[in-house]
């Protein structure tokens, strides 16, 4: 047995070849929160507090390890990449729910993958707005995952864990058809 | 041998000479070009008569060039791949190795056995199975249908049939701002308007090329030649990223909100896709179809729109006859169709006049000659073996008619129009009846600006709006002919005479006389058919065309395979599948899974070669003697933080919320607003401002969206903020007399013993010095039990140190079918069983749990007399009177036990019954009528299906440790 308890991600890595094209499919272990405020003032303060930017909603911002994805003006997602980044202190932490092993994070690699991501997204993520915000919650076919990128070759993605391995499955015989 | 090609490279745009293709049709092996459709291949290679037709067994030919088509329908196969029946020759790309067969007909085309058919024209008329077939009675079922099944319909399925491409066709998804349908003249220049705009344009042409009409028209545009233009064009659309070109994609439905659905075939090694295309505004650049005149034997093979004789010279270099009589009514398109001819080589023998009558066509398997009046009653025989014919142009609305529904008809043209142009949908040139070039390229302009300038782009406002140009209509032949050989519908058989019969008949409305002479019900869908078609109609009752109004246009526009409506097989993908986070390791433990909604649930856990009874059984006992685990993780989890959210929760819940202590643990019901049960669950009180509640898997979703509703909207006055952790959380229920052994021996950071932890109290801590965890003392199972919610990540491991523990204690895991025996011994309800959407607190025996001294939501309707009455269905428990017999699942109650053919006096069902291993006997919960007060009453449960009765008595709900003795450990 064990002497402790181990936390596992779901995949290791997935690889997915294309033809023509290699796309790699990398679970990455983040730690994720969901903050709830009933005015979009304090929201914005804290969103402010945190990263020193201001982020609206339909808006991402990073800053030293923190990535905050907002999508109505009372909610918030902060996505940290290691645990304990200095500026999302215990203080900002109290203000939001722990989520972490409830979502997980995909990096999708491959070339032109935004376009093909959107030839399945039920949302424009080509329009104006979503473009220049490079963020956007929607659906691929049946599952919901919220989507952000820097660029037309590598998206992450935030899927709800339970429909993990099931997304990945899909996705994958959806390029493997194409 | 390709005797009708024309060897001049000046025709020719749309094939490819240097890649000859060999094609099969009906046994004979041809040749064609790669870009040939097989009605140009066979075109090429003399072929006429390519089949018969479906009432009378006509021999036909290729009437035209593109999905009008209604009478080249063939059965294509690929090497290797099933055959399709019912595909229209002039949709059909050529490709090597293709395999052609005509239909309808045996035991060949030319001599067709069911010929004789067309004999009988006179009594075959419209309508005719309506009137016969009627004697004697038993003759339908024994003769008349037998024989009209094998002479029905054309083309056959193959239901073994392969179709790898039916297996993958993709769904995709499009979005733009400006949609433009057709690249005809109209469409490209509406496109490059667009897209020197910065607009998002998504361009699509239903033909292989891009260029429409303008491919073979020839027209200039301005200095340059048309198929320059287009190809300029083209290619200044494709280097803007800004445009999406689609050829070989029709769109076949327009829908509400800027939805367009389209197809797109590809080539031979790629999948077909249905596209699902969104735009701001639609251009319908469709351009418009061409009409055929109506005379007598108008279908012999050889006669041919005249458009689409010019399509096939031009682009396919096929001169589709050496001899041509030319008919067609507007001057223009008259001269350039004799032009045309004669570049190709074909000699035109004569012009139809206007004041001329066209009276027979000669020939059987292809036309031979012309007989026409002339107005001076002499009567001439002209020899041909082409005819032109024209009867006009009639617009493409029937995407435009989708959403705007019934058209108005033009009373010059006689043709529908579509409405006011005020979008979202835009009709541009010809499918708006402009048929001059320059007024089409200015109209694709200024339309194009009309959308832009609704989406708020600024445009150019100096283009102006071309006149519509009349397109002049020949008269077309109303006097009655002999012989009911002048076709209006080629595809069903549909004459003139059918039609003035129907209106002799008393079918005036045009949707009627469309549904009992079946014209315009064919895979062309009346487009070459229905104007014509209105027109005799018109005349027989005396009215007006234009007072007809036209049929209802429903998508598809033109038929879809079935494979791009279903999509690709994708097997276990088709809906997402749903894990637990305890997946991998419950697998490791042999577990037999099953689907339970999205979820992929632990069922049970077989041993060696047990059944699942067996397994059941074991998993069942072992829990009552020592302990087990089962995976609980699909349960709805949610945090309510905030000053307000005692009052947030004492609304919501029937059930008292008020001075909980922290620590404590409550069971909860939710009713809805009409006082019915809507989910039970457990409030776990974990600070002075903080709650976790739990909802049942099946209404999870439910819950969750009731409760962020209630708090955003009606109750938006309290200070209170909601989180669904339901993912983040995996929940184990450790059950059994031995589980808090167990539970002792991990390292939690907190006392488990009875003292410490008692029931319904909620432990928060860690585990292994930093994995947080809570744990709920609650029971679903009867058993001292405890549910510990651990993060999900470390769920796998949890197991593992469990399995590791438990081995000591005889642990045993159990799955779904042993929770449901466990629960129903102890009598708890579940969602879907006993709360079904129609009972209350009341009914299930649980009155104590709704609170009287609060408000809560479904308090009022829950106190309506009705709802109380004890005439009501009400949860009991019911047992066999004799222990050996079984319970028939999904049994009735009744007073009397079974009698086939007596009404039963039903009081009551079952809502779960099941073999209790604990009591070794069958039990069952039931809802019955005035239950609570008929304890001891002996009643039946009667399964009509199996005709089964079983006399059971009736007691209270729980079987098992009535006194709760077990629940405390």
């Amino acid at each position: 047995m064990a002497d402790y308890l181990v936390r596992e991600t779901v995949f290791d890595f997935i690889e997915c070849e294309m033809i023509g094209h290699g796309i790699s499919i990398i679970e990455c272990p983040v730690f994720v929160y969901e903050g709830q405020f009933r005015s979009k003032n304090e929201l914005d303060h804290t969103c402010h507090s945190i990263t020193h930017l201001d982020i609206q909603p339909g808006q991402m911002a990073a800053s030293n390890g923190i990535q905050l994805l907002r999508f109505s003006p009372f909610s918030v997602y902060v996505v940290l990449e290691q645990q304990q980044p200095a500026k999302f202190s215990s203080e900002h932490r109290k203000k939001f729910f722990d989520i972490s092993h409830g979502k997980c994070m995909l990096t999708i690699q491959g070339e032109s993958i935004l376009e093909i991501i959107g030839d399945y997204c039920s949302t424009d993520i080509f329009c104006n707005r979503i473009s220049q915000n490079r963020v956007v919650k929607t659906r691929i076919i049946d599952y919901e995952l919220v989507i952000w990128w820097h660029s037309n070759d590598k998206v992450n993605a935030l899927v709800d864990r339970s429909y993990l391995q099931s997304f990945v499955e899909f996705f994958r015989s959806l390029l493997l058809r194409r | 041998m390709q005797t009708n090609r024309i060897s001049s490279l000046e025709f020719g745009n749309a094939i490819d000479r240097s890649k000859p293709l060999e094609f099969i049709f009906d046994g004979r092996k041809l040749t064609g070009f790669a870009g040939d459709t097989v009605a140009s291949a066979l075109l090429a290679n003399n072929i006429h008569l390519v089949g018969r037709s479906i009432k009378l067994h006509r021999p036909r030919g290729i009437l035209s060039s593109g999905i009008e088509e209604p009478s080249a329908i063939v059965e294509c196969a690929m090497p290797g791949d099933g055959p399709v029946p019912n595909l229209k020759a002039t949709e059909v790309l050529l490709s090597e190795g293709l395999v052609v067969k005509s239909q309808n007909n045996w035991p060949s085309r030319k001599f067709d056995a069911f010929g004789v058919l067309s004999c009988g024209s006179r009594l075959l008329t419209t309508g005719f199975y309506y009137k016969t077939f009627l004697w004697p009675s038993w003759g339908w079922h024994r003769i008349y249908e037998k024989v009209i099944r094998i002479f029905a319909g054309i083309g056959r399925v193959q239901i073994n049939g392969s179709g790898t491409f039916a297996e993958t066709a993709d769904k995709r998804h499009k979005y733009c701002q400006v949609l433009i349908i057709g690249s005809g003249p109209a469409g490209l220049s509406a496109a490059l308007s667009c897209s020197r705009n910065g607009i998002r344009v998504v361009l699509v042409e239903q033909e292989p090329v891009f260029g429409g009409s303008l491919l073979w028209r020839k027209g200039f545009v301005g200095e340059v030649a048309g198929n320059q233009w287009i190809s300029q064009t083209v290619e200044e659309l494709k280097q803007n990223p800004n445009v999406d070109l689609f050829s070989h994609t029709m769109v076949f439905g327009h829908y509400d909100h800027g939805l367009a659905l389209a197809y797109q075939k590809r080539s031979i090694n790629d999948s077909d896709i249905l596209w699902k295309i969104r735009a701001d505004r639609i251009l319908l650049a469709s351009g418009s179809i061409e009409r055929p005149l109506t005379f007598p034997n108008n279908d012999r093979p050889g006669i041919m729109l005249a458009g689409a004789v010019r399509k096939y010279i031009n682009c396919y270099a096929v001169k589709p006859g050496t001899k041509a009589f030319v008919a067609i009514a507007d001057e223009t398109e008259r001269d350039a169709a004799i032009a045309n001819c004669g570049a190709a080589g074909i000699e035109v023998v004569e012009c139809l006049k206007p004041d001329q009558e066209i009276v027979n066509v000669h020939g059987r398997h292809r036309v031979k000659a012309v007989s026409v009046n002339k107005s001076n009653g002499e009567k001439v025989r002209y020899t041909c073996d082409l005819m032109c014919v024209s009867g006009g142009w009639t617009p493409t609305v029937h995407l435009a008619a989708h959403i705007q529904g019934k058209l108005s008809v033009d009373k010059n043209m006689q043709v529908p129009i579509p409405p006011n142009q005020n979008g979202p949908l835009f009709s541009v040139g010809a499918s708006r009846g402009i048929f001059d070039l320059n007024s089409i390229l200015k109209d694709g302009q200024y339309q194009a600006h009309q959308a832009m300038s609704q989406i708020e782009v600024t445009a150019d406002f100096t283009v102006s709006q071309p006149a519509t140009v009349e397109s002049a209509s020949f008269p077309v032949s109303i006097k009655p002919v002999a012989g009911h050989n002048a076709f209006v519908d080629f595809q069903n058989d549909v004459t003139q005479a059918d039609l003035t019969q129907a209106v002799a008949e008393g079918y005036h409305d045009i949707e009627l006389v469309k549904r009992y002479t079946a014209t315009g019900m064919g895979t062309d869908q009346g487009k070459t058919s229905w104007v014509n078609a209105s027109q005799r109609i018109a005349a027989a009752i005396g009215e007006q065309p234009e007072a007809m109004g036209h049929t209802t246009f429903r998508p598809p526009y033109s038929p879809v395979p079935f494979s791009a409506i279903a999509g690709a097989r994708i097997g276990d993908f088709m809906k997402p599948i749903r894990r637990t986070p305890l997946h991998k390791a419950l697998k490791k433990l042999n577990c037999v899974f099953q689907t339970s909604g999205d979820w992929l649930y632990s069922r049970y856990f077989p041993q060696e070669d047990e059944t699942l009874e067996q397994a059941v059984n074991r998993e069942v006992r072992a829990v009552r003697s020592s302990v087990g685990f089962v995976d609980m993780s699909t349960l709805g989890k949610f945090e309510i933080k905030g000053p307000d959210a005692e009052t947030f929760l004492s609304r919501l819940y029937c059930s008292n919320v008020a001075a909980m202590p922290i620590g404590k643990v409550r069971y909860g019901l939710m009713l809805r607003e009409d006082g019915i049960l809507f989910d039970d669950g457990t409030i776990a009180r974990m600070g002075d401002h903080h709650y976790v509640v739990t909802a049942t898997t099946a209404n999870s979703e439910a819950v969750w969206r009731w409760m962020t509703r209630l708090a955003q909207t009606q109750w938006s006055e309290l200070n209170v903020t909601l989180a669904n952790v339901s993912e983040h959380w995996a929940t184990i229920a450790i059950a059994g007399p031995r589980s808090r052994d167990v539970l002792s021996k991990f390292n939690f950071d907190f006392e488990t013993d009875r003292r410490e932890f008692p029931f319904a109290s909620i432990r928060v801590g860690v585990v292994d010095t930093d994995v947080p965890c809570r744990i709920y003392s609650i029971s679903y199972s009867g058993e001292l039990s405890f549910e510990v919610n651990i993060p999900a990540g470390y769920a796998n491991s949890f197991i593992d140190q469990l399995v590791d523990i438990g081995q000591n204690y005889g642990l045993t895991p159990y799955g779904l079918e042993a929770l449901d025996v466990l629960r129903i011994e102890k009598g708890h309800i579940s969602v879907g069983r006993e709360i079904d959407g129609r009972t209350t607190p009341y009914d299930l025996g649980l009155e104590k749990m709704v609170s009287v001294n609060k408000d809560f939501i479904g308090r009022s309707l829950l106190n309506r007399s009705g709802l109380k009455s004890t005439e009501r269905m009400q949860l009991v428990g019911l047992t066999a009177t004799n222990q050996h017999s079984t319970i028939s699942t999904g049994g009735v109650l009744a007073s009397q036990q079974y009698s086939k053919g007596t009404r039963q006096d039903v009081i009551g069902h079952l809502t779960a019954s099941i073999y209790s291993p604990t009591l070794n006997m069958w039990i069952a919960l039931g809802l019955l009528r005035n239950g609570h007060h008929r304890y001891d009453d002996t009643i039946w449960v009667v399964s009509p299906i199996t005709g089964q009765s079983t006399e059971v008595r009736v007691r209270s709900t729980n079987f098992y440790d009535e006194a709760g003795e077990q629940l405390n450990g």
